[in-house]
């Protein structure tokens, strides 16, 4: 099975951590920082799997990873999964993300860390694969945006008071805010480059 | 107040770079009181706010109420927010998890899909023990929930409540199979997931599903589900042999055919897995894999030498051909890769090319980079050499050289490996001894030039300097050496204690070989000088070790002096001090110390005394590896002087015990076997110069009288029986001088053993209880559910809803029944009614007996209602029927034994597997006695013209089994006019219909030549020959031919066949004539003449043999007038005569016999008095149970039929020729098997 699956860009800074299995804070960070001591140093011609040895349980796990841009994709698995097999699950998770953001960028796994989560539990359920299918996938996730966005309607008729008035403009504020980051990002990190796409730069290869 | 948002967070962090922790603190500090606050929004963004952090390492799970007030909200958006917050941070440490349950139910159970989604997907990453136990029952509910991705999720969330809560395993399995064969491929796949990583832990549980499996691989194109079974095959395989047999063929294909290189990868796998003797399917993943290793994608080419080192264990010749190909691996640029190949390499090594490839590691050594590679290369060298017992090392000469040259590398950062392999040779194989030691001594003159990390290689090159002194040029150059080490002094304590000791031995040497005289005389002075200077400073040593062994050396050396100077010599004496062969000890050898008489372990002895010491301890353990353990034990060293408090010992035991396992060279022994007081001492004591200063105690002493008092020709002769099996092996009495032979041998003998030892008691491992979840889910799955069994169900709920699967699936079954029932009843009711209006001149308890037969009808329904339900409740249940049944069994004199329900299913799913996994059949087609596979039928018509007959072409069973029903339903529907139409059951013609034979040929009737009517009764005028047909228009009717042979003068007439209907068989008597009443054969029979009749019989159950009464009256017309006669008659329905053969090919019986239907089996044996050979008796069963042989192969063959109620018989004859044939029943029922098996006994 799956134990974990860490997104961390290209200077170790996490970007998205599931693990599957409970290990305490500080436990996730070291692992974290031992699988990017471990991802960081092959470049990208070198084979995608790595012998974990015991860095999350004692028993021996493989590191699957894939990097897209600036970001490393690892999947920490025991020797149950397929390596080209999850090597492929990456691959969807990764197209599933780009359609879901309109050509995924770092930034959205910054600003939008809760969403990316949601679709990886559709594709990864408890440490096991749940679905492969990118269109099953998307249906499923269109599902809930479109129960999201029923909601935020009546929600929006229904706080209609007095009380709530000033945290609705503060909403509305923040939300010109975020409209000006996600258009602009390389203004606000300049430390990152453009807005990418994630699936141009590395197709899928197996 | 305006909160911050995510991405308010997200940018202020970005914008405090340099204090990033204070500007947490502080949002940490709002996000408090946001969760303080009423307002959901903030809540759920304070909460979303926590998960972001809690990603940066912050921990949440203080928020965990919180989490779970956004969970509880009635707004998706929130909830979502909530349950990731919960399946980042909540686990089983958490009180507040306990909260959750209710709410976390009521998620799940939702109506609203996308609720019950995102709690089952959070769940499965926060269940804990309690809610696995709560929730169980509910999850496997949703199992059979409308919606896909709920059943998919559910199923998947089974697995997490398994890991959780192991009893949920029996109960739920059942449906986890079922959802194997749901409609949905994601369904069928998360199915497939959970079960190949349950079984993954516990193949052995999960064999019977094998066939299961079988056909889902076989059928399934998905890729992700088949890389699934096949990694399942894949652990099944090692458990049973044939599987892999079985497996050959489709995996080929799967090999041969597949584009995905996925796919590709798990089936060579597999097949190293579950065929690794299999020769040409070695090959075929060897050339496939060498595929793998030459493409460009690095990734295949890592997989490649993955699996490359599966095969190499088995098959190291077949990698022989790519040896190139993987040593130039060794040169790629990526770790991952080198080290397969390094992996590989190794097990590709043998006595011809050990040395080249040694020679290419070396060489691959310089090149490389990187300090852990280059240990990696170094221990790989020392394993591929010192592998079996070095049974590849042909010139130890050559490998102590090589060793001696890995010392040197630059940048190795441990030495030990080679130290102890170049110690480890040296004792082993005395050949190479003098060869060591002068390689040592060169190493101990210039240990600046030619070691580049001291310590451990100074210790073994001191000892073996030492210890084998008798070998070197000039022990006191030698001598002179060890105290001339550079950084001496910076040397862990151990070696330099070593260094001491061993100067010794050389000091005894030179005195020795000192020749006398003046020349002597100086030599024997300059080294007493040197070592007498040399030693007064280690005594100023830091180290106690190095100062006790110092101050023992220097007095002893002194004591020399004195006594020298007054004339006398000690020589002879010291010696004797240090003389004694040195021996390996047996790794298990502490362990199997037996325990002296009256020695009780439990007793806790303190303090610990010396005298109680056993003398037969192999403490000569330690000598052949650096102990650091023991310079920490040395400060307990006077026991006298010190008294160690009982709470000291236990904390120095435990110490000792710790450093004892992070020591390679002590076996963890369990406490049960060393005593206390035994490592009590130990603590005191045990020390390895101690123990060389005291040469009596250095081996065992029964060991020693061997090695001394037997002659060594008397040791040679009583080892040569063994000799050719221990071809390297030394003779542990025989020393070194007398080993001078041209072959190196190498001592690989199991070591010394304690005395008394017992040698073949097994050094098992200590069972340790884990909390391995896996081990708890070790169940046997294939045991029919106990009654107690169920998930636990929280609260009152209606035990309707925790029905499981098999009672719905026989409650299924009870209304498909009810409604043939309901049927059938219809038709006889109309039948009843009919006879109502038809015959008025009825008896005057007509009416009752209508009634009767109602009551009797329905009590009939009753009674199968019994059966459907379960095979427990047939043979408590009531009416005649069941009485009979037993009645009839308990007649039957070959009646199987009766056997425990568990053991039953047990042998029962051996067996299925049995008759799976039972050799391929492809190679010998069904014999050709199995008889035409075209089912044909007739029916019989009235007029006695045209037959009808019935193809049946369809090949399938299931087809046919279609074709049936739907005849059926027609038939049902069409019942009124039928009346005219069809045929009448009671039909009969003065010629016969047919050729008997071809009839028999088509039922699949094998024996033509013998008369297959048999007698049914017969008096002084008549004759009645029978035989049973089954009809194959309809199901569940058999049809009896009857032959009247007149042996009267006169004229029959008037012959009326009065049948009693029993429960389950009924005449089918022609329209008009009532239940009671008796069938006018509509004939005379005329003298010297016969005439044939069929009745035909409703059977409704064909699980049993049947029995009928009846009588046959008739008139005789003679001149004289007429007279009645009566005749009784007995119609027996065996089992077979319910069942018939159909043309099943292989695969068809391969899947029935997967699809687990048939779970009962009864297996008798045959004893074959007669000297029936095997091909008799399988001709046998299938002529006599109309059986058709499905395959047929060596001493073995498998027969299937179908009853006319279509239950699948599928036998299993064996030939084993002690205990004659055996022939195993299997089918749904387990009354049917018996019955079968019954039969078959009788048939013999």
């Amino acid at each position: 099975m799956i134990k974990a699956i860490i997104v961390f860009n290209n200077f170790g800074k996490a970007r998205l951590i599931k693990f599957y299995g409970h290990y305490p804070v500080d436990r996730q960070q070291h692992i974290i920082r031992e699988v990017f001591h471990l991802v960081s140093r092959r470049d990208e011609s070198l084979c995608n799997f790595l012998e974990g040895g015991p860095i999350i349980s004692d028993e021996e796990i493989k590191l699957i990873y894939r990097q897209y841009a600036t970001l490393y994709f690892v999947v920490c698995a025991d020797s149950s999964e397929s390596e080209l097999g999850i090597l492929d699950m990456i691959q969807v998770l990764v197209e599933t993300l780009d359609k879901c953001f309109e050509s995924v960028c770092e930034l959205d796994f910054i600003f939008h860390m809760d969403k990316v989560h949601f679709v990886l539990n559709e594709l990864i359920m408890g440490g096991l694969v749940l679905e492969t299918n990118q269109a099953d996938v998307m249906a499923e996730l269109d599902e809930q945006t479109k129960v999201r966005k029923s909601e935020s309607t009546t929600t929006s008729l229904v706080k209609d008071t007095l009380s709530s008035a000033p945290n609705r403009a503060a909403t509305a504020a923040k939300n010109i805010k975020n409209t000006e980051i996600s258009s602009l990002p390389q203004k606000l990190m300049p430390s990152l480059p453009k807005s990418f796409s994630l699936r141009g730069l590395k197709g899928v290869s197996s | 107040m305006f909160e911050k948002t995510l991405s308010d967070l997200v940018r202020g962090i970005r914008a405090h770079k340099d204090n990033e922790p204070e500007y947490i603190g502080e949002c940490i500090l709002e996000i408090k009181k946001e969760l303080k606050t009423d307002n959901m929004t903030n809540k759920a963004n304070a909460v979303a706010k926590l998960t972001y952090l809690h990603m940066m390492g912050y921990d949440m799970s203080w928020a965990a109420f919180n989490i779970i007030e956004v969970m509880s909200s009635n707004k998706f958006v929130f909830k979502r927010i909530g349950y990731l917050a919960a399946s980042q941070c909540f686990h089983e440490g958490i009180d507040v998890a306990m909260l959750a349950t209710n709410l976390v139910k009521k998620d799940a159970l939702s109506i609203q899909t996308h609720e019950s989604s995102i709690a089952l997907s959070s769940l499965s990453c926060f269940l804990t023990q309690d809610l696995a136990m709560d929730l169980a029952n509910d999850i496997m509910a949703l199992m059979i929930s409308t919606k896909p991705i709920i059943r998919k999720k559910s199923t998947l969330a089974m697995y997490c409540i398994f890991m959780k809560f192991p009893d949920a395993l029996r109960p739920a399995f059942p449906r986890l199979k079922e959802k194997l064969e749901d409609d949905d491929p994601g369904v069928q796949c998360a199915a497939v997931n959970v079960i190949t990583e349950l079984a993954r832990h516990n193949p052995q549980n999960y064999l019977s599903m094998a066939p299961l499996f079988y056909n889902l691989m076989t059928s399934s194109t998905n890729n992700w589900m088949l890389i699934k079974i096949i990694k399942l095959f894949g652990s099944l395989c090692p458990m049973e042999q044939r599987l892999g047999k079985k497996l050959l063929d489709p995996l080929t294909n799967l090999v041969n055919t597949t584009s995905a290189m996925s796919l590709l990868f798990e089936c060579v796998m597999t097949m190293i897995k579950g065929m690794p003797t299999h020769g040409p399917s070695m090959q075929l993943c060897v050339t496939k894999l060498r595929l793998f290793v030459e493409d460009a994608d690095q990734n295949l080419k890592y997989l490649g030498l993955l699996a490359l080192g599966e095969i190499v264990r088995e098959h190291p010749k077949l990698i022989q051909p790519l040896r190139d190909m993987i040593i130039d691996c060794l040169e790629d640029r990526d770790e991952s890769i080198r080290r397969r190949a390094l992996n590989l390499l190794g097990g590709m090594v043998s006595r011809k090319n050990l040395a080249e490839i040694v020679n290419r590691l070396r060489q691959h050594l310089g090149d490389c980079e990187g300090t852990a590679y280059r240990d990696d290369i170094i221990n790989k060298i020392v394993s591929i050499c010192s592998e079996n017992g070095y049974s590849n090392v042909t010139n130890f000469e050559w490998y102590l050289t090589v060793l001696v040259e890995l010392l040197r590398v630059e940048g190795v950062k441990d030495t030990g490996p080679i130290a102890k392999q170049i110690l480890d040779v040296t004792v082993r194989v005395p050949d190479v001894r003098p060869f060591s030691v002068k390689q040592m001594s060169v190493i101990l003159e210039n240990t600046e030039v030619l070691i580049t990390e001291m310590s451990e290689a100074l210790y073994c090159v001191a000892y073996i300097c030492g210890e084998y002194a008798v070998y070197l040029d000039d022990p006191g150059k030698t001598l002179m050496c060890c105290y001339k080490q550079p950084r001496l002094n910076a040397a862990p304590a151990y070696v330099q204690a070593t260094l001491i000791h061993n100067s010794l031995k050389l000091y005894v040497r030179v005195l020795e070989v000192a020749p006398s005289g003046p020349a002597g005389d100086e030599l024997r002075n300059d080294s007493k000088t040197f070592l007498i200077e040399n030693l007064e400073s280690s005594l100023q040593s830091g180290e106690l070790e190095v100062q006790e062994r110092a101050s023992l050396v220097l007095q002893i050396v002194r004591y020399m002096a004195k006594v020298e100077g007054k004339g006398g010599s000690v020589l002879r004496e010291l010696k004797a001090l240090i003389e004694g062969e040195l021996n390996p000890v047996a790794p298990t050898a502490q362990k199997k110390v037996p325990i002296p008489d009256g020695l009780d372990l439990d007793a806790w002895i303190n303090p610990p005394t010396i005298e109680k010491e056993p003398e037969d301890m192999p403490w000569d353990k330690i000598l052949f590896g650096s102990d650091k353990a023991y310079t920490d034990t040395t400060y307990t060293a006077s026991p006298d002087s010190y008294q160690a408090t009982e709470e000291e010992i236990m904390s120095k035991k435990q110490q000792r015990e710790l450093s004892l396992a992070h020591n390679p060279h002590y076996l963890k022994a369990g406490s049960s076997i060393i005593g206390p007081d035994v490592e009590a001492n130990s603590i005191g004591t045990t020390s390895t110069i101690d123990l060389v200063n005291k040469p009596i105690n250095l081996s065992i002493p029964i060991l020693m009288d061997n090695s001394t008092a037997v002659p060594v020709e008397k040791v040679k002769k009583s080892t040569k029986k063994g000799k050719s099996s221990r071809k390297h092996k030394k003779k542990q009495g025989e020393s070194s001088e007398e080993e001078v032979q041209p072959v190196h041998r190498v001592n690989v003998a199991l070591g010394e053993m304690p005395e008394g030892a017992n040698l073949s008691d097994g050094d098992t491992k200590s069972s340790i209880p884990t909390n391995n979840p896996h081990d708890r889910l070790n169940i046997n799955l294939d045991a029919p559910l106990r009654d107690e069994e169920m998930i636990p169900v929280r609260r009152h709920r209606e035990v309707g809803s925790v029905v499981e699967k098999p009672a719905e699936v026989s409650a299924d079954h009870q209304e498909e029944r009810k409604r043939k029932k309901d049927k059938k009843r219809h038709r006889r009711d109309k039948e009843a009614d009919e006879d109502k209006e038809d015959k008025k001149r009825d008896r005057g308890e007509r009416k009752k007996e209508t009634a009767a037969e109602r009551e009797e009808r329905k009590s009939k329904r009753r009674h199968h209602k019994k059966e459907v339900d379960g095979p427990d409740l047939i043979g408590i249940g009531d009416g005649e029927d069941v009485d009979r049944n037993q009645t009839e069994q308990s007649k039957v004199k070959q009646e199987p034994t009766h056997v425990s329900p568990s053991k039953v299913v047990d042998s029962i799913q051996q067996d299925d597997l049995d008759f799976w996994l039972a050799p391929d059949a492809s190679t010998s087609p069904p014999p050709d006695t199995n008889g035409p596979s075209i089912g044909a039928s007739l029916l019989p018509s009235e007029n006695g013209t045209q037959p009808i007959v019935t193809l049946e072409e369809d090949s399938t069973h299931k087809k046919k089994h279609k074709h049936r029903r739907d005849r059926d339903k027609k038939r049902e529907k069409h019942r009124p006019e039928q009346v005219i139409e069809s045929p009448p059951p009671v039909a009969s013609t003065t010629v016969p219909l047919i050729d008997p034979t071809n009839d028999i040929l088509e039922l699949g009737f094998l024996n033509t030549k013998k008369n297959l009517q048999e007698e049914l009764v017969a008096d002084t005028n008549l004759r009645i020959l029978f035989e049973l047909k089954q009809n194959h228009m309809y199901n569940q009717q058999v049809v009896l031919h009857l032959t009247f042979c007149s042996k009267s003068p006169s004229t029959l007439t008037t012959l009326e066949f009065n049948i009693v209907d029993s429960l389950n068989v009924q005449a089918v008597r022609p329209p008009g004539v009532g239940a009671r009443d008796a069938i006018l054969l509509p004939f005379q029979l005329t003298p010297g003449n016969s005439q044939e009749t069929q009745i035909t019989f409703n059977v409704n159950n064909v699980l049993v043999p049947q029995k009928l009464k009846g009588t046959l009256t008739y008139m005789i017309n003679s001149a004289l007038g007429s007279t009645s006669e009566k005749l009784d008659v007995r119609i027996s329905f065996p089992v077979s005569a319910f069942i018939h053969t159909t043309n099943f090919n292989k695969n068809e019986f391969m899947e029935v016999l997967g699809s687990g239907e048939l779970s009962e089996a009864v297996t008798s044996q045959l004893p074959f008095i007669r000297s029936t050979d095997f091909n008799n008796a399988v001709t046998l069963i299938s002529t006599g149970i109309h059986v058709s042989v499905i395959e047929r192969v060596g001493t073995g063959a498998s027969l299937y039929g179908v009853t006319i109620g279509q239950h699948h018989v599928c036998l299993l004859v064996k030939d084993s020729l002690q205990s004659g044939i055996s022939v195993s029943v299997k089918s749904s029922e387990q009354i049917l098997s018996q019955s079968v098996a019954t039969e078959i006994a009788k048939l013999v």
